[in-house]
Order: structure tokens, then sequence, then C-alpha cells
């Protein structure tokens, strides 16, 4: 992958749940692209560190349990909007129901995971900016990485 | 031949809407045509609700 910019980069969600946890699982998918979002946020795992300092020498460091991290979009609201709909669905969600979602990137790289959205609160910030919703989707499984196609 | 069409089923829009993938618009109150993907998204947020039909919904035979 080339250098690129995060222009063109989209997020989408589907209420099913892939047959198996891969590429081919989530691609099988029926998405649906939420619409007006201004940013994704960071997604990828990260480790719990693990220290032990000794009496003698210097600290030890281990890597602990891995979080799959959250997903913190934010958007303009848009009542007419599907995506944002089904995003808004999913934080009303009180089951542990997994959602799967798929972001895009700009060359056509996709990274889909299963999540669950923990809440879409809904900024009025000063009168120069636009209402907007900014859902927690914390990653609940390995992220599935797809490369950008060939050309 | 395989019949790799997918099945598509008729649903009614409970408002206006805008699939922002696809840049297709529906109108509330009226029916409009959903592969099985998009109509299980769009119902499970309240977007669409299935068309009763007096006739047959399920998939036709095979000919």
């Amino acid at each position: 992958m080339t250098s690129q910019t995060a222009a063109g980069s989209s997020l989408a969600i589907s209420v099913a749940a892939p047959t198996t946890a891969d590429a081919a699982g989530y691609a099988a998918l029926t998405y649906t692209d939420v619409g007006q979002v201004e940013k994704l946020g960071s997604i990828g795992a990260s480790f719990a560190k693990v220290e032990f300092q000794p009496l003698k020498g210097a600290k030890q460091k281990y890597k602990g349990s891995a979080d799959y991290g959250a997903l913190q979009p934010s958007m303009a609201l848009d009542s007419t909007d599907a995506g944002q709909a089904i995003m808004q669905t999913s934080a009303d969600d009180e089951s542990q129901k997994l959602y799967s979602f798929r972001v895009t990137f700009s060359d056509g790289a996709k990274r889909y995971f299963g999540g669950r959205n923990f809440g879409m609160p809904e900024t009025a910030d000063g009168a120069d900016s636009m209402l907007t919703g900014a859902p927690t989707i914390e990653i609940c499984t390995k992220i599935v990485k797809v490369a950008a196609p060939t050309t | 031949m395989s019949d790799t069409k997918p099945k598509m089923i008729s649903a009614k829009a409970t408002r206006d809407f805008t699939d922002a993938g696809t840049e297709r618009r529906f109108e509330a109150d009226k029916a409009h045509d959903f592969t099985e993907g998009e109509f299980a998204n769009f119902a499970a947020a309240g977007l669409v609700e299935a068309v009763a039909s007096a006739g047959d919904t399920k998939t036709k035979p095979a000919t």
C-alpha cells in the first residue's frame, strides 16, 4: 500500500454475521454505507502491558491481553440516511448482538470486524457547527484486513 | 445454468430515506425492491416493512 489520504474512505454496517470470520465470509454480507462521515478514527488492536520490576536489572515488559480497540467515527447527523439509522439501531440494541462493519480506504483496501455500538451521543456545539453523532463501536473480533485490489 | 440473480423482496418504506452507498432514494409509503441483505439491514432500522401481497411471496420455482 502506498501512502494515501483518508478522503474517500467509508464506513458500512450490516446486521448480519458472517458464516466464517474471514474475508470471504465478511465480503458475502450486504452492507449499508453510513453517510456524512467526517472522521473514522483509529482502528487496530493493542496489547496490555505487563511489567515486572526485578530488584536487580531493568524493568521487564510483556505483552498481555489483546484489545481489538474501538472505532469512534463522527458524522453530521442525517435523519434520512439509512446507514446512520442502522447505526442508531445498533446503539439502541440492548442485546449482545454483534454487528458487522466494513471500513473501506480510498485505494479499495478493506477492514472487516464484528462489533457492538456502545452509544451514539449527539452533539450540538456552536452556531457555526453541524449537529454531529459520535458512536463508539467496540471491536469484538479480530480485524480482517483485505489488501487493495491490484490494478 | 445456475441462477445467480439475487432474490428480491418487495417492501414499503416507512419514511423517506437514502442509501449513501448506492445513492438510491426511497420514498415513504411506496413499495421498492430490495435484496435480502438490504431488506434485513433496512428492516432492522425500521425503515421498511414487508409488503403483504395477496399472491405468493415465495421464490418462483425454477423453470
